[in-house]
């Protein structure tokens, strides 16, 4: 029995979409970093969107708490909270330098440009598939944003880095706690180093330490080494959870990330080369 | 004409719901899937065509704004809103309890294809440990349901 002519349309057009997403997934092998055109495009026209939603949503519980507070202590209390911001955000980048840095002259010299080097985005966005893989911020190319840019939290803790596609406006912000990311880490203890990589949950794990290394107890905190070439050494990752052994040459080590995604409202870009440092 | 305007609000609605609920604990989290939960709304309520549009934009929505592959929750979507909007046309689905299990079943269907594909295809892992994702099907099925059936009783009021 023939379908009926409306029918037939539906099945036509379902067909058709069913094929493009095959064509548009086919495409994608192997992915390419920057994602294909249209992703691209379909991204500059949905961040914006989703920057103005939540523009819209801060507005509105924004225009609440000035309504219960008065506005000249928020004001003042703002102004206060930004400086803090930047303060613990140049500490950070500071002790970087430092670590990295002897004499005093080129100290001096390479700080007069950090100052400068520091952009401060808002998060706009969280990952639709898993709010623990990446996030989208509102500062792009156009605010001199790059790819593998690392970017802190206002306590100045590591919270992941830029990654492909930067756009113009926005960009995205893969989490150390995705589970495909990898960093350089070392524990504040007695030195052990790893690879901390995110388990798409929330938490890490400090991957790649011997079972024959140096001992790692609970509560120890775990910084970046800067042996990966992106994040620069001495920046806090997080506590060690719990360590156990994981088959015969391995431990398995579960770290909490000091960085806390729920209200996390607020990020600093580190926009400067760190191999010049 | 006001069956597309209306849509697009409800998707923009999802993107807003999405950006604010990331800040639910994780466990909550993965309950909720806002882009399913209204392609699956808008399938019941405007067929199976708009199901199928509306689950393109969504799940290609859902692609550009995750780390996944551009187009996979877009194919997956697609299928769930054509699927769910022919089902209610062909069978009586008017009774709650059949149309929330019929709801169930491809919602569940549909995340069982999404991680599949993802990990056949591309050797992606969705967060299959976390007990409270695989209750996605059953939120959505009794969200979208429950919604569906109280906006159908308001609009004969």
């Amino acid at each position: 029995m023939a379908l009926p002519l409306k029918e037939r349309k539906a099945f036509r057009l379902f067909s058709l979409l069913i094929l493009g997403h095959l064509v548009l997934i086919s495409l994608q092998v192997p992915r390419s970093e920057d994602g294909t055109l249209f992703k691209q495009a379909f991204l500059a026209v949905l961040t914006p969107l989703q920057a103005a939603m939540s523009g819209m949503s801060r507005e509105i519980s924004g225009f609440w708490n000035n309504y219960l507070l008065w506005r000249d202590i928020r004001e003042q209390n703002q102004k206060l909270r930004d400086e803090v911001f930047y303060l613990r955000q140049e500490n950070i980048l500071l002790k970087t330098v430092l670590q990295r840095l002897g004499e005093e002259a080129e100290i001096r010299e390479r700080l007069k440009n950090l100052s400068s080097s520091l952009i401060v985005a808002a998060v706009v966005g969280s990952d639709a598939a898993n709010i623990y893989k990446s996030i989208v911020i509102n500062r792009g190319e156009k605010h001199k944003i790059k790819a593998d840019m690392v970017v802190l939290d206002p306590q100045g803790n590591l919270v992941g880095r830029v990654i492909n596609p930067v756009l113009a406006w926005t960009s995205r912000v893969q989490l150390i706690t995705d589970d495909t990311s990898g960093v350089g880490a070392v524990t504040t203890g007695k030195g052990v180093s790893g690879v901390l990589r995110g388990d798409g949950h929330g938490r890490c794990y400090l991957d790649y330490v011997l079972v024959s290394s140096a001992e790692i107890n609970v509560g120890e905190e775990v910084v970046t080494s800067g042996f990966d070439g992106i994040y620069p050494a001495g920046i806090p990752l997080g506590r060690v959870l719990a360590v156990s052994r994981e088959g015969t040459l391995f431990r398995k080590i579960i770290i909490e990330p000091f960085f806390q995604l729920n209200g996390l409202v607020q990020v600093g870009v580190l926009a400067f080369d760190l191999k010049k440092f | 004409m006001r069956h597309w305007s209306k849509s697009s609000l409800i998707i923009l609605l999802a993107l807003l719901l999405q950006f604010l609920w990331r800040s639910t604990p994780r466990t909550i989290n993965d309950l909720f899937n806002f882009f399913s939960v209204i392609v699956v709304y808008l399938a019941l309520r405007y067929g199976e065509i708009a199901g199928a549009l509306s689950g393109t934009v969504a799940g290609l929505a859902q692609d550009a704004l995750s780390l996944h592959v551009f187009g996979l929750a877009g194919l997956t979507k697609t299928g769930l809103g054509f699927g769910v909007g022919l089902a209610f046309r062909k069978l009586n689905l008017q009774p709650l309890g059949r149309q929330l299990l019929i709801l169930f079943f491809a919602c569940w269907f549909e995340l069982l294809a999404w991680t599949g594909l993802a990990y056949l295809t591309f050797a992606l892992k969705a967060p299959l440990w976390s007990g409270s994702f695989w209750l996605q099907p059953l939120t959505t099925a009794l969200i979208t349901g429950l919604l569906f059936h109280l906006t159908n009783r308001w609009t004969k009021e």
